[in-house]
Parts: structure tokens; sequence; C-alpha cells
């Protein structure tokens, strides 16, 4: 046995393994999955929008609509304003909202602003493209029963996905939603999204507020939560709906953002890494993840060495055979064909398809959307195209922090 | 019990599964190109009227010479069609070689021989009915061979347009098997590629040339 077939066969055993253990979890704690904790007393919430001159006037005003219209009773709204202002800034004025201004740029610069002025024992952090549903705050609110309990994360949805690419993340977004609340079960979730996360007023306050020089702040303030003993859940029943990047630059961009902030954020807080006092989180899932981006880190090396590769026969193939090739395709094609067999790795790749159709299956069900066809033919295309472009993803983003000033984040 | 070691013990469970399952794959790949081998070896035996089931005797042209040539042709085009049934078997099966290398070469030292003893064969039986096919003799190096992929391309495109007017052998010269070995003292083979074209060796040949050698046997009207 080569060494290439023992690493598929450790990579396909780790894949089982980790597929089986979601549905397994999936399986023991379905009983609690949607069921939410019934709250023992409504407090404040303030919900602070972040707000700086990129945003749309429209996606503002339907964000601070959805903010009136949730049926949470006590609640107040607050636009925090960050960075130079434009004409944006005038609108926002004119909304059924406080607005908090700070020179300073950046979202966790505007929300420690607006930590200043808000009154709520808790408050719900709202991107200013993501919009509530009418009860997503009722369901989150019960988690603060537990003194314990430092924030609450929703269960974001792409809002109305359009072109191909925000249909990807869609379904990205419900796989996530399905194992966030699993995370959350285990008491390990690393990272609460902007969009509807939900925090103990007085614990952040006591923790500083959020790190104003952090990639993703989102992140930092996960593990600095946990890190001083709180914990954080997750509500599958409060829906915070966001609008998704519609083009590969920009997604590129929010993914560079996400990936090498999340990252950066795990190596500064080193302690958590296979430390049993960290939990699962540190035990388990934190060196999952490091898993995942050497997976994925590899296969997208290989897959683009693999392609080159091709890219090259063929190149080579057509420069032998300038004026045939045209009819050197249907050979090529007839000989591939022929090719394909059921081999040693088949079993293990028709089991791993199976395995994670059933994962999308089972998020479909925790997300609550109708199992269409349309969708798992849908995943088909995301699994080939859209992991590819998850690998690419991967790799600017590590090339991004080894050689940003932003490696400087990283305490060593 | 823990949620781990549960999943664990489910995990190893199915992965013993799917590896008996590969492996019996393995092993059903292994058998499909021993069968399409054996074919080839006992029509071989069948050709040379030898009943031995494991060695073929050198050919001598004495042996074939009583032979009428009808059924001479028949048997060394069906010989042709079988070594390029073995060949892609060969081909199409390579990755059991991932899982059981030595298996995979002694099945390829097996099948090289057998070429060159069918091309033996229809070289010979060409000689004596003057047939109308032509035979290549590829022999390649699969590592430090500059022209070796061009060629296999040429070889892909010539086969494709001449079908049954050409068989073609490909013989990896780096099999160490004294049959691979003598065949390279007797053609004086040194570099690689070397394509022995009804007997005539030639080194490397471009598409132009390949023509131009292919045309000068028989004016072919799908490449000429």
């Amino acid at each position: 046995m080569n060494l290439s077939t023992i690493g598929f066969l450790t990579l396909a055993y780790f894949l089982i393994y980790t597929t089986v253990f979601w549905l397994l979890l999936f399986i023991e704690k379905r009983n609690e999955i949607f069921k939410d904790p019934i709250p023992k007393k409504y407090p404040l919430i303030s919900i602070i929008i972040p707000v700086y001159k990129g945003n749309k006037k429209e996606e503002i005003k339907k964000a601070v609509k959805s903010c009136i219209q949730t049926d949470y009773p006590k609640k107040e709204i607050v636009i925090a304003w960050n960075g130079p202002k434009n004409e944006v800034f005038e609108y926002c004025k004119k909304l059924n909202a406080k607005l908090v201004y700070t020179p300073k740029k950046g979202k966790a610069a505007g929300i420690n602003e607006a930590l200043k002025h808000i009154k709520g024992e808790l408050f719900c952090c709202l991107d200013a493209d993501s919009f509530l549903r009418k009860d997503t705050l009722k369901h989150m609110v019960g988690y603060f029963n537990d003194k314990k309990v430092g924030a609450v994360t929703s269960s974001m949805k792409v809002y109305k996905p359009k072109n191909l690419l925000q249909k990807f993340q869609w379904l990205e977004y419900i796989i996530t939603l399905y194992l966030r609340k699993l995370l959350s079960l285990l008491d390990a979730i690393y990272v609460i999204p902007g969009p509807g996360g939900m925090f103990r007023t007085k614990v952040i306050q006591k923790l500083g507020g959020f790190d104003e020089n952090n990639l993703a702040e989102d992140a930092e303030i996960a593990l600095r939560l946990q890190a001083n003993g709180y914990k954080i859940k997750n509500s599958v029943n409060a829906f915070v709906d966001t609008i998704a990047p519609d083009n590969i630059k920009s997604l590129l961009k929010q993914r560079i953002r996400w990936y090498s902030g999340v990252l950066s954020n795990i190596l500064r807080y080193k302690e958590f890494i296979l430390n049993s006092e960290k939990g699962v989180l540190g035990l388990f899932v934190i060196p999952l993840a490091f898993a995942w981006i050497a997976i994925t880190l590899t296969s997208i090396t290989l897959v683009m060495l693999n392609f080159s590769k091709i890219a090259w026969s063929g190149y080579k193939v057509f420069s032998v055979l300038k004026f045939s090739s045209l009819q050197l395709i249907p050979i090529y094609l007839k000989t591939l064909i022929g090719s394909i067999h059921p081999n040693f790795a088949t079993g293990f790749m028709v089991l791993l398809l199976i395995l994670s159709f059933v994962l999308v299956s089972v998020s479909f069900h925790t997300a609550k959307e109708k199992h269409k066809p349309h969708r798992y033919l849908n995943y088909i295309a995301y699994l080939v195209v859209y992991s590819m472009l998850h690998g690419i993803f991967w790799l600017f983003s590590v090339s991004y922090l080894l050689i940003s000033k932003k490696i400087k984040l990283i305490k060593w | 019990m823990n949620i781990f070691i549960k999943a664990a013990i489910i995990s190893t469970l199915i992965f013993i599964a799917m590896f008996s399952l590969g492996l019996n794959m393995n092993t059903s790949a292994v058998e499909d190109v021993k069968q399409t081998i054996e074919s080839l070896q006992s029509s071989l035996n069948t050709s040379l009227n030898t009943t031995n089931k494991t060695e073929i005797a050198p050919i001598e042209l004495a042996n074939i010479s009583h032979v009428n040539c009808s059924l001479l042709l028949t048997q060394a085009k069906l010989l042709g069609k079988q070594s390029e049934e073995v060949k892609k078997n060969l081909d199409k099966y390579s990755d059991i070689e991932s899982i059981d290398k030595k298996q995979y070469i002694l099945i390829k030292e097996n099948a090289a021989q057998l070429f060159i003893y069918s091309w033996d064969f229809l070289k010979k039986v060409k000689d004596k009915c003057n047939a109308n096919y032509t035979t290549i003799l590829y022999v390649y190096k699969d590592k430090h061979c500059k022209h070796c992929f061009e060629e296999e391309v040429l070889l892909l495109y010539v086969k494709n347009k001449l079908k049954d007017d050409v068989y073609i052998f490909p013989i990896n010269g780096e099999i160490n098997v004294s049959m691979i070995n003598s065949l390279k003292e007797e053609y004086n083979i040194t570099s690689y590629p070397t394509l022995i074209i009804d007997g005539e060796k030639y080194g490397f040949l471009n598409l132009a040339n390949i023509t131009k050698v292919l045309c000068k046997i028989r004016d072919f009207e799908k490449l000429c």
C-alpha cells in the first residue's frame, strides 16, 4: 500500500467519523434542538445596528423596520454610526431609532460607542443588511435565564438568494445553522455572527467591549467570553435574514476577513487548543477546525496541481496534433469514459456522498426548510463548485494572514 | 456511553466494511486483468499449437508453416485484439497498483511477455501470408522520457484512424525480464521511445514522420 492510499484512508476515516459524530449528536439531542427555554422575564433589549458610509439607505430602513416589527415587548433601537459621515448619516437621523456616532472606523467601534448609551440589560447586534423576524428575539431571550450564558447566537439565512453564488451561500448557511446548534449543545461555539448575536450588556462592558483592532471581532468576543467562563448558546428558531454577497469579489473579501480573522483569533487564544479545562471546544472542536483547514488547503493544492497537470497535458496533446486536435477530443472522451470503473476508493466515495446528503437533509429539517429536489441538485453543484471556491478562499486567507501586518495580532 | 466513543465505534465498523468492499473490488479488478491475460495466453497457445499453459515456446516460422494462411490470419487478428484488450485493462485498472504493487508488477511483466510473443506471431504471419496489417512495437519508459507522452498520443491517433489495419504493442522498456532484455539487445534499443514498425526500428516519430513511414508501407486511405 503506497503513501497516497494511506493518506486517502486516513482522510476517509476522518470524514466518516466527523459526519457520523454530527449525525449521532443530532439523534441523541433531537429533543433539545428545537426547544428554547421559556424566559423568566422579558428585560429591555437594545438592538444595535452598526452603520457606516458604505451601507445602503433602503437596507438600513428595512433593518430598522424589521426591529420595530418584532413582537418583543421591551426594546430600543440604536444606529451606531462609525467612521466618516455622508448623506446616509443625515438619512439615519430621520429613522425611528436613536443615533449614536463615533469618528472611529469599524463595526466594533460603533458597538462600543453604542454600549455607552444603551439602557438594555441585553443587547442584540444587527448588521445594516440583515433583518430580524417577528419572533427572533423572543426565541433567544430565554437562554439568559442561565446566569453563565453571556451570549446567544441566532440562525442566519440568506435573504432571497437570486444568483447561483447566493444560492450556494444559502445552502452553506443552512448547513452552518445546523452545525452551530450542535456546537451550542456542546458549549463549543467559537463565533457569534454579527447579524443577530445577543449579549448580556454588563458582561460585555465588564470585559471591555469589542476588540476594535480585530479582523473578526465576532470570533474574538466569542473566545473572550468563554475564556472568562461564560457560555454561548444558539436558538435554531431565531431566524435572521441577511443579504449575501452577489459576486465573487465581494465574497472573497468577506471570506478573507472571516477566515483569517477566525484563524488569527484561535491562535491568539491558544490556551484553548487541546486544553481539557476548556471542554469540547478545546479538546475537539478547535483541533477539528485545524484539521479541516489543513484538509481544505491540501485538497485545493492537490486539485490545482492536478488541474495544471491536465492543462499541461492538454496543451502538449494539442501541440502535437495541431490540425487534428478536434478529432482527438472524442477519442479522449471515449478513453476517459472507458477508464471509469468501481475501484478501491469508490465505496468510500459513495458512502461519504450518501452521508453528506443525509447531513444536508437533516440541516434542511433543522432550518425548517422544505426538501425540494432542486435544492439537492444544487447541493451537487455546491459540492463540485463551491467547495473548490471555499478552498481557494482559505488559500487566500492563510496567505493574507501570513503576509499582512495583521499577523502582529497573533501574540504567541 | 460517551458520544465520541460511540461515533468512533460506528465509524470504525463502517470503515472496516468499506475497506473490505474496496479490497474485494481490487481483487475483482486483478481477476479481470488476469482473465484477459489468460485469454491472450490461451489464444497464443492455440496459435502455436502448444499445450503448455505457463510457458510458450519461441516462435519458429517452421512451427506455423504448415498451417493455412486463412486460419493464421484469423488467429493473428484475434491476438492483436486481445493484446489491445489487455493493454486497455492494464490502463483501466492501474489503480490496483496503489493497493498491491507487487502483484501489479507481476501482471505487467506477464502481459509484456505475451505482447512480445503476440507481436512476433503477427509479424511472422504477415511475412508468411503477406497480410495487409502493420505491426508496431512501441518501447517506452514511464519517467524521464521526453517524447514518450507525445508518441503515445500519436499512436492513439494512428490506431483510431487505421483501426484493424494496425496493431500496436506497447512495452515498458524498464521491465527487467529476460525476454524484454533480449528484445532490446536484438534491436539495439538504447533510447526511448523506440518504434519497431513492421520490423524496422525508429526513434521518436512526430506526426509528419509517422505518417510518412506508414504511408510508405501502404497507401492507407484514412491517413495518407
